[in-house]
């Protein structure tokens, strides 16, 4: 059947979607902000990932967790360095904004001029490849790559830790409500700089891992942040601002309604299939899939 | 006769004393940067053998115009209602589409064109003003955004259209039976006075806006539009009004763009363009008439000359783009109003 | 105090426009300033940031490699070639400024690019206004043949390489075929003249699956080809986007011939898809491995120079250079040691250089019609296709 094929197709690509949404909705959740430079870290660790593989030929592993804590280092010196000072100011919205787009063409152009604008491959053995069949259906065999059930998984497995992480310690909990309130909060002891600390160091994390797995499947270049930068903030919009799961919902959804598009429809408009069913899911239920609606005080 | 017409007509200018350029009021400024205009535009023409000023500065004179209208027409949306759109440039497509295709397919002439386009852009921000009823903010730059990427591959995709190529060969305007690439020394005389004639009138049209019955019940929307509503203003009338009027002139500009080129592609669609747009309000100042002009013309100009600051140190990169970026950076820590904004609207 | 200020806007009005006018005349003069008589600037507009980024940084190279060697020659009868570029971006709008801003500068002989049709069709009029030879080393539309006749056009030909794929899979007695080309001109007119040739010729196209070319992932495309069941495979694409579908052809288990055009003759199509390009056939313009001392040199040279093999953008660059200061010692002889645009065009017509990748010369309508090779590719390195 060609079309359980294209869903699960879709969900293998859509898992890439959800890590990069998660990590721009964690930080809009907290702080507010429009984080354009999420696209940027996803492109830095990107080249992180092919550096610490390529010339210091470490496993896949580990060169994904050094990738992962160069991400999050990232992540907090933009904030340090972009947001912080707006924050002191009271954070006019529109400021934050493009001080984002600011940050981004800064770092996507500073690594063009550094990386040269020429893709870059992984090294090919990184990671054991074949085809995996997956079950029968209508006398066909339903297959997925290693590579990308590896990374569904991992994507799975890095937001089940990421859930518990907020519903068990004192800090996921304060994060939960500084995405509600965060004066209130403020109020109640905790110290929000931290908490922001925090939250852009899980965001530069879970964005450097998407750049590892993007790189490991399929290349890098200097200009991948913004198209998934986009793509990511789209679905983070479409899962409801500030929610994981609606997060990891709209990713996948993305995900398979691109791949039945390209299958089914017409490959030409397989992305503005993609952005029609985002528009017609925001008109129908304007917090996103999974927000909540607040009422808006008077 | 002619001299007395000309005095009714300056004694009828705006004033608004002081707040345009130079510390001027909008009188002296209009007439003052048209007497500038038509003595760049025309220096040379008496002259055919020696160039005085080049093609090339007017060629970006037209530009910084054509991007006053797009800044001025999205300040109806950014800096009236508040809100942000990243689907701009799909407006300014359509013009420059409805124009390439009516002129190049059923010869239609470039004149009739500007309305045609005007209004399908018009039409479909319709749709656009629908969907800002029910999302605003960060969920409504992702709907403008998409609307945007979506014409973008309409384009792409439609071969009469000239697909990802573009469309070549589009018939210049002409006025009385003379093309407009055949008036003035270089050809792109007619159209920066044309675009200068635009401009004037839209920030004319702007600055009475904002004081009259329209602009107020705006700027309440913009300030809060649950009390505007309380207080009986009809706020889906006005936003809908203030999205359907910024793409009516955006497709002017469009249109304007297509025949200045004779060319048109689904570059001009896409989201770096209202990106551009957007930030050009931003740096300028959002509600400033004067910031939404110097914006583009700042945007436009500093790129080109750091294209020869390039070549004169004989950089391996482009510097500007990391410049640009900076310069984002530094404005909204010292200037979150842009340069000629007067207070933070955001 | 009213009436003052009015009495004053006019005053004001004048003084606004002597500073513009002030301003414009002191940018002028500086512009004036630039440009000796002895040198020859070749101006080139190309992207060199951005999507295609990478196409236009192999122009540059080709073209810095090519000057270097000749000023280091003596130049052009003695006079040196110096490069401006312009980074347009990808952007046809910028282009045009680009073009614009060269054919003003009377001391700009000529220029190359811009690389995206889109952006060299939106360049035409201007270069037609300003009588400045353009080169390009891509650009594949239609739409450009005969555009001006001071465009000139040293890339490759759709309509010439598309039968050549489809003759070389005919060849090999494979009939049934799916074509992948990414969604712009070059992969459209690609995939329309395979088409052509290949049902011309009793073969049969399956399907023609269109991609974006920034897109990355293409399991959605190639389940749909795996259960066609083709004979083979025809990529219309460039390096990154070719180089994994390769990749992802390979790893589906999809195992038949795959071929592909110009465009994929590229080190990095190698190194992104690795051992899955074992096998693949590319129509190509010139080839590394080459034994002619003239491609040797150039190989060498670039390697030095940029750690990597010169593609075929850049070899064509490098040629088109030759081309230009050839012409422009040509037109120079004629026209008393004197060259301007003009005879600079004149001359680029008569054109006949034997270059590392061929002889290049015009025909009516300022394209090159030029031989191309069958390439494949064995142990990870570009070779000659043999049978």
């Amino acid at each position: 059947m060609e079309f359980v094929q294209q869903v699960v197709n879709g969900l293998a690509q859509g898992g890439i979607y959800s890590l990069i949404a998660i990590g721009w909705t964690t930080v809009y959740g907290v702080v507010g902000v429009m984080n354009w430079t999420h696209g940027e870290v996803y492109m830095l660790g990107g080249f992180s990932g092919f550096f610490l593989f390529t010339r210091l030929k470490l496993p896949f592993l580990p060169g994904l967790l050094i990738a992962m804590a160069v991400g999050s280092a990232l992540a907090m010196a933009i904030d340090q360095f972009g947001y912080k000072p707006l924050r002191k100011i009271g954070m006019p919205r529109m400021a934050g904004f493009i001080t984002a787009l600011g940050l981004s063409t800064l770092l996507r152009y500073s690594a063009t001029a550094g990386f040269s604008p020429d893709p870059q491959a992984y090294p090919g053995d990184l990671l054991d490849y074949r085809m995996i069949t997956l079950f029968r259906a209508g006398g066909r065999e339903i297959t997925v790559s290693s590579l990308h059930l590896f990374i569904f998984l991992g994507t799975l497995a890095i937001m089940l830790a990421l859930e518990l992480f907020i519903r068990r310690t004192l800090t996921g909990k304060a994060m939960l409500a500084a995405s509600q309130d965060m004066s209130t909060l403020e109020l109640m002891g905790a110290d929000p700089e931290k908490l922001i600390k925090i939250t852009f160091a899980i965001s530069g994390a879970l964005g450097a891992a998407a750049g590892v797995f993007v790189g490991t499947i399929y290349a890098i270049n200097t200009m991948m942040g913004s198209l998934a930068g986009l793509k990511g903030w789209s679905v983070a919009i479409l899962g409801g601002v500030g929610n994981m799961t609606g997060s990891m919902l709209g990713g996948l959804l993305l995900g398979i309604a691109e791949s039945l598009t390209a299958g089914f429809i017409s490959t030409g408009y397989k992305d503005a299939i993609g952005f029609i069913i985002m528009i017609l899911v925001l008109l129908i239920k304007p917090t996103g899939l999974m927000g909540y609606s607040t009422e808006e005080k008077v | 006769m002619w001299k007395s017409s000309l005095k009714y007509v300056i004694a009828r200018l705006p004033r608004g004393s002081g707040e345009w350029f130079f510390g001027s009021g909008g009188r002296a400024s209009f007439i003052g940067s048209a007497a500038a205009l038509l003595l760049v535009c025309f220096i040379d023409a008496p002259f055919p053998s020696v160039t005085i000023v080049p093609p090339y500065y007017k060629h970006i004179l037209f530009s910084c115009l054509l991007y006053a209208i797009l800044t001025l027409s999205l300040n109806f949306v950014t800096g009236f209602i508040g809100q942000l759109s990243l689907g701009h440039a799909a407006f300014f497509g359509i013009g420059a589409y409805v124009t390439g295709a009516l002129t190049k397919y059923l010869g239609l002439n470039f004149w009739l064109s500007i309305p045609a386009a005007a209004v399908l852009a018009a039409a479909v921000a319709v749709l656009l003003a629908a969907a800002a009823q029910r999302v605003k903010g960060a969920f409504l730059v992702v709907v403008t955004y998409g609307f945007g990427e979506v014409l973008r591959y309409i384009a792409i995709n439609t071969d009469g259209l000239g697909g990802s190529a573009g469309m070549p060969g589009i018939r210049p305007p002409s006025i009385f039976g003379v093309p407009f690439n055949r008036i003035g020394p270089s050809g792109k005389e007619p159209y920066i006075l044309f675009a200068f004639a635009v401009v004037s009138l839209l920030s004319f049209f702007t600055w009475r806006i904002e004081k009259s019955r329209t602009g107020y019940a705006l700027a309440a929307i913009r300030e809060d539009e649950i009390a505007a509503a309380a207080m009986g203003i009809n706020t889906r009338y006005y936003k809908t009004l203030a999205i359907v009027m910024s793409a009516f002139l955006c497709g002017i500009a469009g249109s304007l763009q297509a025949g200045y080129a004779s060319f048109v592609s689904p570059e001009l669609l896409s989201s770096t363009q209202s990106i551009l747009i957007l930030t050009m309000v931003i740096v300028g100042g959002p509600r400033s008439i004067k910031g939404a002009i110097l914006g583009a013309a700042l945007l436009t100009v500093l790129p080109e000359f750091f294209h020869s600051v390039k070549d004169m140190f004989g950089l391996g990169f482009d510097p500007w783009m990391i410049l640009y970026g900076l310069i984002l950076i530094v404005l909204m820590r010292v200037r979150p109003q842009g340069f000629w904004g007067k207070s933070a609207v955001f | 105090m009213f009436v003052k200020k009015v009495k004053f806007a006019s005053l004001k009005g004048v003084k606004l426009a002597s500073l513009a006018m002030a301003c414009l005349v002191a940018a002028t003069a500086v512009a004036g300033c630039s440009g000796g008589s002895d040198k020859i600037k070749i101006g080139l507009v190309a992207p060199l940031t951005g999507d295609s980024g990478v196409m236009g940084e192999s122009q540059r190279r080709g073209y810095e490699m090519a000057m270097g060697e000749i000023n280091a020659a003596g130049g052009v009868n003695g006079k040196t070639l110096e490069l401006l570029t312009y980074d347009d971006q990808g952007d046809p709008q910028k282009a045009a400024s680009g073009a614009q801003k060269f054919a003003d500068d009377k001391s700009v002989l000529a220029i190359g690019g811009s690389c995206n049709s889109s952006s060299t069709l939106a360049m035409i009029p201007i270069i037609d206004a300003g009588k400045l030879p353009d080169l390009v080393v891509s650009s594949s539309s239609a739409a450009l043949t005969g555009a001006s006749e001071y465009f000139f056009r040293m890339s490759v030909q759709d309509a010439a390489v598309g039968p050549l794929m489809a003759d070389a899979l005919l060849g090999m007695g494979k009939k049934n075929v799916v074509v992948l080309y990414p969604n712009n001109d070059y992969g459209k007119g690609l995939n329309e003249s395979i088409s052509a040739r290949m049902t011309e010729q009793g073969g049969q196209i399956l399907s023609s699956l269109t991609y974006q070319a920034t897109d990355q992932d293409f399991t959605a495309q190639l389940t749909t080809v795996r259960n066609l069941f083709p004979d083979a495979i025809a990529l219309a694409g460039t390096p990154t986007d070719s180089g994994l579908l390769i990749k992802q052809i390979r790893q589906m288990g999809i195992q038949v011939p795959l071929i592909g055009g110009t465009g994929l003759y590229n080190a990095k199509t190698i190194e992104i898809c690795g051992d899955a390009s074992e096998d693949l056939i590319v129509i190509g313009v010139y080839v590394a491995s080459n034994p002619d001392p003239k491609v040797r040199e150039l190989v060498d040279k670039y390697v030095a120079k940029y750690n990597q093999e010169p593609d075929g953008f850049a070899a064509l660059a490098y040629d088109q250079m030759y081309v230009i200061a050839e012409a422009a010692k040509s037109a120079m002889s004629e026209g008393g040691g004197a060259v301007t645009r003009e005879t600079l065009a004149a001359a680029l017509k008569k054109t006949a250089y034997d270059g590392v990748t061929g002889d290049v010369s015009f025909n009516e309508v300022n394209d090159w019609v030029r031989p191309y090779l069958t390439l494949t590719v064995k142990d990870g390195s570009f070779v000659m296709f043999e049978g």
